[in-house]
């Protein structure tokens, strides 16, 4: 198993540095996407980053909502703004 | 052209994303003020300063073993414990159901000060050998120590010689005036344990930056082996940023005892959460090697400041637990992006 792990790192290393420049993500075939995040790394693709990326929105994303409703639904002054916006709304 | 544009996209998309959190944090402040401008009262802002500096000790402690890349999950129960003990030991002696019966004058406050630091520091000098020499994983050998000093906490309080199993309370004004008193000029009232909590970040900040400890620290926590081969006792280092941190555990514990005024069991649950999650905020990195003293007291400020207009709102508790994990995954999820396009 280890072997053969070597062996495709080894042969996709190879093909890589027949290239000049760093290969895109989407050119790699499925069956020869990179084995680890370290592969990722010495080609440049920053995939990790994107990733991350992509999380930070969703959460941000995710806080402001819940953070909407928190305040909308609590019983302060918020919850009467709340409340004026619905009725806005339904208007 | 259209290179500049798109270098500049990503320059903007790079700020957004770094600051994504300061962002959304002072806007909440924003909105919490459009919603309720009695939010910048005076006394609103002291008491966010006041509620803060206690935690703010704690997340001092707990930022040195963040930047040894480690963390502390004991130092909620760690803290009820040394409250505890300090809320026993300073009980009047006019009260006919304290803890100590034969304890007829009350105590120099250095006594329970010192004991109080005592107790933190023995936890604290616990993790740091299993981190230090049995490389034991600093999340597992706190967990077992926070479990430890809740029950050590739970049979204290339940020893009363009263029989009863209720929080500690009755503390002598002596030491209520001098704990969880204000400085008075007029209207204007600063709490005193602001003013402990400043001195302290000043000394922590002198160590990390002017010490030897300091910069070992860093070292150890950027590169334990790099620092090794350079000459820096790995072992003593975290030994030390332990016992530091034992020490404003328990500082933070005896001014704890004394703002809050009633000592129970629950005493100091979840506060490790704040601890951690102030430091995250301030910049101080999981992965080691990175982190302010400045950070570290904005991060405390901050999350009590969310935390206090989210009471404020009356927005519902459960929501409140939502909102202060995302908080903290944000956090975390910034700091990981951080490292790895450095990488």
């Amino acid at each position: 198993m280890e072997e053969e792990k070597r062996t495709r790192v080894a042969e996709f290393i190879e093909e890589v540095d027949e290239n000049d420049e760093p290969v895109k993500p989407e050119a790699i075939p499925l069956n020869k996407r990179p084995i680890s995040h370290k592969l990722y790394d010495r080609m440049g693709l920053n995939f990790s980053v994107k990733a991350i990326n992509i999380f930070i929105a969703v959460a941000v994303g995710l806080l402001v909502l819940v953070l909407a409703l928190g305040v909308f639904t609590g019983s302060g002054k918020g919850a009467s703004l709340g409340a004026c916006l619905g009725h806005l709304y339904l208007i | 052209m259209e290179k500049t544009k798109k270098i500049d996209r990503e320059r903007v998309t790079s700020f957004l994303l770094n600051y994504a959190l300061y962002i959304i944090l002072v806007g909440i402040l924003v909105v919490v003020v459009i919603i309720d401008n009695k939010f910048l009262h005076p006394n609103n802002l002291i008491n966010i300063l006041q509620q803060a500096s206690t935690k703010g000790i704690l997340a001092l402690g707990v930022a040195g073993l963040i930047v040894l890349a480690g963390t502390d999950l004991s130092i909620g129960r760690v803290l009820g414990l040394s409250a505890a003990v300090t809320a026993s030991l300073v009980q009047s002696t006019t009260y006919a159901s304290r803890y100590y019966q034969n304890m007829e004058k009350p105590l120099p406050l250095i006594v329970p000060l010192l004991v109080s630091i005592g107790i933190a520091v023995v936890f604290a000098l616990i993790n740091g050998f299993g981190v230090a020499f049995l490389k034991m994983h600093p999340f597992i050998i706190t967990l077992g120590t926070s479990l430890i000093a809740f029950g050590c906490t739970s049979l204290y309080i339940e020893a009363q010689p009263s029989g009863s199993a209720q929080a500690l309370s009755s503390f002598e004004k002596n030491f209520i005036d001098k704990a969880a008193g204000a400085f008075r000029i007029g209207n204007f009232r600063l709490p005193y344990v602001v003013i402990y909590f400043l001195i302290c970040a000043v000394i922590v900040h002198i160590i990390w930056t002017r010490t030897k400890l300091g910069k070992n620290m860093f070292a150890v926590g950027g590169n334990s082996e790099a620092a090794a081969v350079s000459g820096v006792s790995v072992t003593r280092t975290i030994m030390l940023v332990y016992l530091m941190s034992g020490v404003l555990y328990g500082i933070s514990a005896f001014l704890e005892a004394a703002r809050v005024q009633s000592v129970g069991s629950q005493t100091g649950f979840n506060y490790e959460m704040d601890a951690i999650s102030a430091c995250v905020i301030g910049g101080v990195s999981f992965n080691g090697g990175v982190g302010t003293i400045i950070g570290v007291v904005i991060g405390s400020i901050i999350l009590q400041a969310i935390n206090y207009s989210l009471y404020f709102l009356q927005v519902n508790a459960y929501y409140q637990y939502i909102i202060r994990g995302l908080i903290i995954i944000i956090a975390v999820a910034i700091d990981v992006r951080k490292y790895v396009v450095k990488k």
